[in-house]
């Protein structure tokens, strides 16, 4: 009879699996399930062009809008989408914890890292199509907007991460998120530039690592962005890595309360 | 070896923690033996099973396993209902760090299932027949020392449950079952040992015979109990008379009923005979029938009917003879 593996080829191995797994349910789920990855994002960026375009507002804090509205569109998606798959992990792999060689933290990092994968593959393929159609959306320092939205993935994971335990152990708490996710897109200036909003509020809306993050994205686009003051690329990775570790944090102390019906 | 120790199971429900589903539970399970698991409905089998699979944590206690053990297979549990048979099992292969020699796994698991097109459908769409089939195969494909199975082998048609006997047969040298079943015959057919749940306490019979008789007689003992202290009676005096001859018949019956567990064939005429059927029935028990019952339709269960046909060549036309099918075995087997 073959050894017994040892904990980490156990786990690499569970990942791996439920990596596929997660890939093939995600993109073959449905009808061109793919196809709606994209949808989502573009028309949602053509609405507010379009609404954009009839208040006629052509720059934004010294950057075109179609730029400063698909970057910000996207950093928050990066974010969004992360968290809101990691925060229904446990819940939609109920199934699978009878092999208990798969722990509930493994479906949550699984799907953190693929829709991290997706959402990077879905900002890339949709600046790509906005350069082609003459829109000037080549970044200037590319580095500092993957900084950025690498931040921001490690947001929605500490975010879903801490969610997920929350939801499945006092479920009014998964509501409460779910409609705390609106204000949440309206104070993370995706729709206007929080540099513009007076004092001492902005001060508040900056304690919102999101706001930072999407910025930065922003100045790494075109450096002579007019960027909210204040902007902290450390306070985003610091907030990040305060909240994936309370959620690690949770997952071990109730992996097993998340097991249990 | 499999070694269970006062262990202690509760839920905790939205009303605080609930009620001991397993209460000071302590048994050791020897490399190879198969045990079968006992009790009625609620009584705490499928959570022992969870227990032993390494699926949920006992409350207080500990739990011992010293061999690979399977999951427990069972309802519907570990198949994702959107992915199709195919992407199942490569997955299961996967955490199972088979992942070099999927081909060949899959390979059995398609045979064995008998699933032929539907194995690259969606699992969701499948009967549940379909499904422990797939389950059963799934489970087959990896060694184990220990399967752990909840209901799943009693799936199935005849010829399917055959082949997995057969296929277990095999396996039985080195690997062994811990199994719940409601089939007496599966039961027999794979177990060597017995734990008998009641009231979140455990009983353990080095022989599942015993085991099954000490289940059954609690169950007609129950029965017989609710049937003294039930429910309200008409007020009408010709109604409570035939309500009380009804309760004072189903007592005799499930009286009868009791001793035939003794191993006595019970001798009655036909009218009490079909009430003790009735009774039986609704047990789960399996009986023996010889004599005009058969004849007029009442059907055994199909796999009593070869024993039947071994062991009561002669039919008895006069009065019915109702065996309990477990007792007349044994001895037809003592006797051999």
């Amino acid at each position: 009879m073959s050894t017994a593996r040892s904990s980490t080829d156990v786990t690499l191995s569970v990942w791996k699996a439920l990596m596929l797994r997660e890939a093939v349910s995600r993109l073959s789920g449905g009808r061109a399930a793919w196809f709606w990855l994209l949808l989502e994002p573009l028309v949602h960026t053509v609405f507010l062009l379009f609404i954009f375009s009839v208040i006629r507002m052509r720059s934004v804090g010294g950057i075109d809008t179609t730029v400063w509205l698909m970057v910000g569109l996207l950093a928050f998606l990066m974010f969004r989408r992360t968290g809101t798959q990691t925060q229904n992990a446990v819940s939609s792999n109920q199934g699978l914890f009878t092999y208990r060689q798969v722990k509930p933290v493994d479906t949550a990092l699984v799907r953190a890292i693929l829709e991290g994968f997706l959402a990077l593959l879905v900002s890339i393929i949709l600046f790509a199509g906005a350069t082609m159609l003459g829109i000037a959306v080549v970044p200037l320092d590319p580095l500092s907007v993957l900084e950025a939205f690498f931040g921001l993935w490690l947001l929605g994971m500490g975010f879903g991460l801490i969610a997920s335990v929350a939801g499945e152990l006092i479920p009014e708490v998964g509501k409460i998120i779910g409609f705390a996710m609106t204000p949440l897109y309206f104070a993370s200036g995706v729709l206007f530039p929080i540099a513009v909003v007076p004092q001492p509020y902005r001060d508040w809306l900056l304690f919102n690592p999101i706001v930072h993050g999407l910025d930065a994205a922003r100045l790494g686009f075109a450096p002579y962005y007019h960027a909210v003051p204040g902007l902290s690329i450390a306070y985003v990775y610091g907030f990040a890595l305060v909240t994936i570790f309370l959620g690690l944090a949770l997952y071990a102390k109730y992996s097993t309360r998340l097991v249990t019906q | 070896m499999i070694v269970v120790e006062d262990v202690y199971k509760r839920y905790q429900t939205d009303q605080g923690p609930g009620k001991w589903v397993l209460q000071d539970v302590s048994f050791k399970i020897p490399p190879k033996i198969s045990v079968g698991l006992l009790g009625s409905n609620g009584a705490g089998k499928s959570t022992l099973l969870r227990l032993i699979g390494g699926i949920d944590i006992p409350s207080r206690g500990r739990i011992e396993r010293n061999c690979r053990v399977s999951w427990p297979m069972g309802f519907g549990g570990g198949l994702q209902g959107s992915l199709t048979g195919r992407q199942n099992a490569k997955f299961v292969s996967r955490i199972h760090g088979h992942a070099d020699d999927i081909p060949g796994r899959l390979a059995y698991i398609e045979e064995f299932a008998e699933l032929g097109d539907a194995f690259d459908a969606p699992v969701k769409t499948y009967s549940s027949g379909m499904r422990s089939r797939l389950q059963f195969g799934l489970s087959l494909a990896f060694d184990f020392d220990v399967y752990i199975s909840d209901e799943v082998t009693a799936a199935g048609d005849n010829a399917f449950r055959e082949k997995a006997a057969t296929a277990f047969k095999k396996l039985s040298d080195h690997a062994s079952i811990i199994m719940v079943s409601h089939g007496e015959g599966t039961l027999r057919q794979f177990c060597t040992a017995g734990i008998w749940l009641n009231e979140g306490t455990a009983h353990w019979f080095d022989d599942i015979n015993d085991a099954l008789r000490e289940y059954k007689k609690c169950q007609i003992s129950k029965q017989l109990g609710e049937l003294m202290c039930r429910r309200v009676l008409p007020e009408n005096q010709e109604q409570l008379e035939l309500e009380i001859e009804k309760i004072k018949q189903r007592q005799s019956a499930l009286e009868t009923l009791e001793k035939g567990l003794h191993g006595t064939p019970l001798m009655v005429d036909h009218e009490e005979g079909l009430r003790i059927m009735q009774e039986a029935r609704q047990l789960g028990m399996q009986l023996a029938v010889a004599g005009q019952i058969t004849q007029q339709g009442y059907m055994l269960k199909p796999e009593a009917r070869p024993l039947l046909k071994k062991y009561f060549a002669a039919p008895y036309n006069k009065h019915l003879e109702l065996y309990d099918l477990l007792s007349q075995c044994e001895k037809a087997e003592s006797t051999k």
